[in-house]
């Protein structure tokens, strides 16, 4: 079942990033965006996400069960981790405050630490934990892992497959490949703004026996820029 | 929406306090009596920070979208309105109650050092030019909500300001051409409704505008551009034309 | 268990599975671990792992009880039937393999006798 099927054209001012790109993204499956740097994924996130005014049918899923994690973390500066959360318990219907904090717990943060004061990894965490804590049907995260480090990446990945059903769609844009690739199903990648090849992981494993780290690298050091 | 105003009005409560201390330590400094600068001194220098304050505000929030700190409202369970109303209502309680707190403090002040005699003093000496022109009763009892009336309309020119700002947002105007489009008109508007009290006050005299804008009914037509050095009216017309600009050599650039 | 990310996922996991009840290490009616544990252990889809569980049950090794979670099957026969049969299949693509390299099966027995001797 398909929840976005379509063909994007998208620009910014001063430059073309999709042109006539088609995408299918399925529900319940993880993807993995993968690309060059600046090729495009966080904007294909944005446009998923429904932040940048562009039109394109979602199905199954509404505007507000989308769940979307920035790369930066988006907070007022006089606030502590417990005033962010609480902040979107009160605004956000679909947000589980007891989620957030048994795993504020797990990840070690104290939640009256101000968030302005936290590390850069340590922001990288409290951003991804608000994201999954809210019950969403589409989860769009864009560039998790870094900063973080690998024990907590594992909690991460266990994060995530404890939200899972059949009724959730995961598209995570990463360069960290490798501390993902296991737990995706599909890979997006962004070949240049007229393609984006949908691959099933454990096929690119199977067919030509690389893993999607491997297989990644191979496509994409040969590719030529127009 | 209450929830918005909760989290909203912590944001900036920092500031409001220094801003409040600073003026109040101002107004005990200067307690001596050559108060002749007094009334003008005090009522600019509130004036002039409520003002500012309403500026701050609103450009805060117009950058709030280009900072990305919309996203924490852009999937929340609150609709469009209910997050523009909370905001508005945010800027409502932060200026309205700092300019209700300083106009207080500031007859507090005067009515300390003149006690009964404060209000004949307010009389003597607001704007000559304008006593001479007027030459009509006034009711004394009102001179302070002068202030307090003028900076609330201002207050509610610059909030107008970011409700059109966000309405043309949600129609998916790019944010150069809502902001050149609600400084423009409301300026429009602003100097529009100067004029319709004047004219309103010439036409029905029977009704008394004395109130709302004593300054303003001492200039005649040709003088309006006068106006334009008042400070509100100055920091609207100057980001503006900063604004137009920018826009202006954006679209140049565009079109290369 | 260690998950090779340069081959299917899908076979490695089949094969974990299929080896520990051929080897008695996961005993006839024994429970398997949920589908999300199971992912959450491995850090693995719970797609992969779902059709892992499918093809194992439909060959018969494993069977699904609808709210106790699946469980490995109760006949030992079954079970070693379904050994002979994927061990028989494995041989035989690798002795199809082997014949491209010319050799007999005389050769074939001789080394097999000599690494069991060894042993």
């Amino acid at each position: 079942m398909e929840i976005i099927k379509d063909t994007i054209t998208f620009m910014y001012p001063n430059k073309l990033v999709f042109e006539n790109v088609e995408i299918k993204i399925n529900q319940g499956e993880i993807y993995l965006l993968i690309g060059r740097n600046g090729c495009g994924k966080s904007t294909l996130l944005r446009l998923l996400a429904k932040i940048e005014p562009y039109q394109f049918k979602l199905h199954l899923v509404n505007e507000k069960e989308i769940s979307y994690m920035p790369s930066d973390l988006v907070y007022y500066s006089y606030m502590k981790i417990i005033d962010l959360l609480k902040f979107y318990d009160d605004t956000h219907h679909n947000f589980s405050l007891d989620f957030a904090l048994k795993y504020l717990d797990e990840f070690k943060l104290n939640p009256k630490q101000k968030i302005k004061k936290l590390s850069m990894g340590e922001q990288k965490i409290l951003n991804y934990l608000i994201c999954l804590s809210k019950n969403a049907k589409l989860y769009l995260i864009d560039e998790p892992f870094p900063y973080v480090d690998l024990l907590n990446d594992e909690i991460f990945r266990n994060m995530i497959i404890n939200r899972y059903d059949e009724t959730k769609t995961f598209i995570i844009a990463t360069h960290q490949i490798n501390e993902f690739e296991k737990l995706a199903s599909y890979c997006l990648l962004i070949k240049d703004y007229k393609t984006i090849e949908c691959l099933s992981t454990d096929e690119i494993r199977s067919t030509v026996s690389l893993s999607v780290e491997d297989y990644f690298k191979e496509v994409m050091r040969y590719v030529k820029d127009d | 929406m209450l929830k918005t105003i909760k989290y909203e009005l912590r944001r900036f409560v920092n500031l409001y306090i220094i801003l409040l201390a600073g003026c109040l330590i101002f107004f005990l400094l200067d307690f001596n009596k050559h108060l002749l600068m007094l009334y003008q001194l005090h009522a600019s220098i509130i004036e002039i920070i409520t003002t500012g304050l309403a500026l701050y505000l609103i450009i805060i929030y117009i950058l709030d979208d280009y900072k990305n700190k919309k996203l924490l409202y852009q999937k929340a369970s609150l609709t469009k309105t209910q997050e523009f109303l909370g905001k508005l209502f945010t800027m409502i309680i932060l200026f309205g109650s700092y300019l209700f707190i300083m106009t207080f403090v500031y007859n507090l002040k005067l009515y300390i050092l003149y006690k009964h005699h404060y209000l004949e003093y307010l009389r003597l000496n607001l704007d000559h030019t304008y006593l001479a022109l007027i030459g009509r009763d006034f009711k004394e009892w009102l001179y302070p909500l002068h202030l307090c009336l003028k900076n609330t309309y201002i207050i509610v020119t610059l909030a107008l300001m970011y409700g059109i700002f966000t309405k043309l947002r949600e129609k998916r105007y790019d944010s150069y051409n809502c902001i050149v489009i609600c400084f423009l008109i409301s300026a429009i508007i602003y100097y529009l409704s100067n004029y319709l009290v004047k004219l309103l006050d010439e036409t029905l005299p029977f009704l008394d505008f004395s109130y709302i804008t004593p300054r303003l009914r001492a200039f005649g037509l040709e003088d309006y551009l006068v106006n334009i050095l008042s400070v509100n009216s100055l920091a609207v017309v100057l980001l503006s034309f900063i604004i137009m600009i920018k826009f202006i050599t954006k679209k140049r650039s565009d079109n290369q | 268990m260690k998950i090779d990310p340069n081959k299917s996922i899908f076979i490695q996991l089949a094969d974990y599975i299929r080896f520990d009840i051929y080897s008695g290490k996961r005993k006839p009616n024994s429970r398997l671990e949920s589908i999300r544990d199971m992912a959450i252990i491995l850090e693995v889809n719970p797609n992969t792992i779902k059709r892992v569980y499918q093809v194992l049950e439909e060959e018969g090794l494993i069977y699904c009880h609808s709210t106790l979670g699946y469980f490995v099957c109760p006949s030992e026969e079954v079970i070693q039937k379904n050994k002979q049969k994927y061990i028989s299949d494995r041989l035989k693509e690798f002795l199809t393999l082997l014949n491209n390299c010319n050799i007999t099966k005389a050769e074939i027995t001789k080394i097999i006798g000599e690494l069991y001797g060894d042993n």
